[in-house]
């Protein structure tokens, strides 16, 4: 078991404020240690909230290739659309408060926390906008 | 959000040496925990070039 009883209680606690079922579509790639914690992962968080859904896929997610493919991916979807979030391997350590934090965003379908004049440019966009960003999680 | 450890080819595609470090379409790179503006102006630099 990852989670400790006390961890298991505080996710608890903080999913039941969700709102709309969110799907995590996990793509896995077999016998690599990331997806087989992260499978692990997302069977446990999935017994914390009747609003989590996990799809487990063996397939490379979209704009992925094969070997891109190092670990594990985990795509939030909700109302049956991807909503542009991936964490690709796993986010322990410091990032699972915030990983925790944003499922329960996603499910609320809360604003992100920009300037009024940041979202409207962003909305105004017509082309892609791939954001990559790097941490360490321990 | 990359968990650079368990993707280190692709942290290593991108010369990835400090976190958090943020890849704009695949080309431009900014690291640390940058104010907004400062992010946005790098995503507009970036947007010009695509």
């Amino acid at each position: 078991m990852l989670l400790n009883a006390e961890i298991q209680e505080s996710v608890k606690q903080a999913w039941a404020g969700m709102t709309e079922p969110v799907t995590v579509k996990l793509f896995l790639k077999s016998g690599e240690e990331s997806s087989q914690t992260m499978q692990e992962l997302w069977n446990e968080l999935s017994t914390l909230s009747p609003m989590l859904a996990i799809e487990e896929s063996t397939q490379s997610p979209s704009g992925m290739t094969p070997q891109e493919m190092e670990g594990a991916v985990s795509e939030i979807w909700r109302g049956g659309q991807f909503t542009g979030v991936r964490y690709l391997g796993i986010p322990s350590g410091h990032e699972f408060g915030p990983f925790i934090e944003t499922l329960l965003e996603v499910s609320q379908g809360a604003e992100p926390g920009l300037t009024a004049d940041a979202s409207t440019w962003l909305q105004a966009l017509k082309d892609p906008l791939h954001l990559q960003v790097f941490v360490t999680p321990t | 959000m990359v968990d650079a450890g368990s993707f280190m080819g692709l942290s290593d595609r991108f010369g990835i040496s400090g976190v958090p470090a943020t890849i704009i379409n695949g080309h431009d790179k900014t690291v640390g925990a940058v104010p907004e503006g400062q992010l946005l102006a790098v995503v507009r630099r970036a947007l010009a070039k695509s």
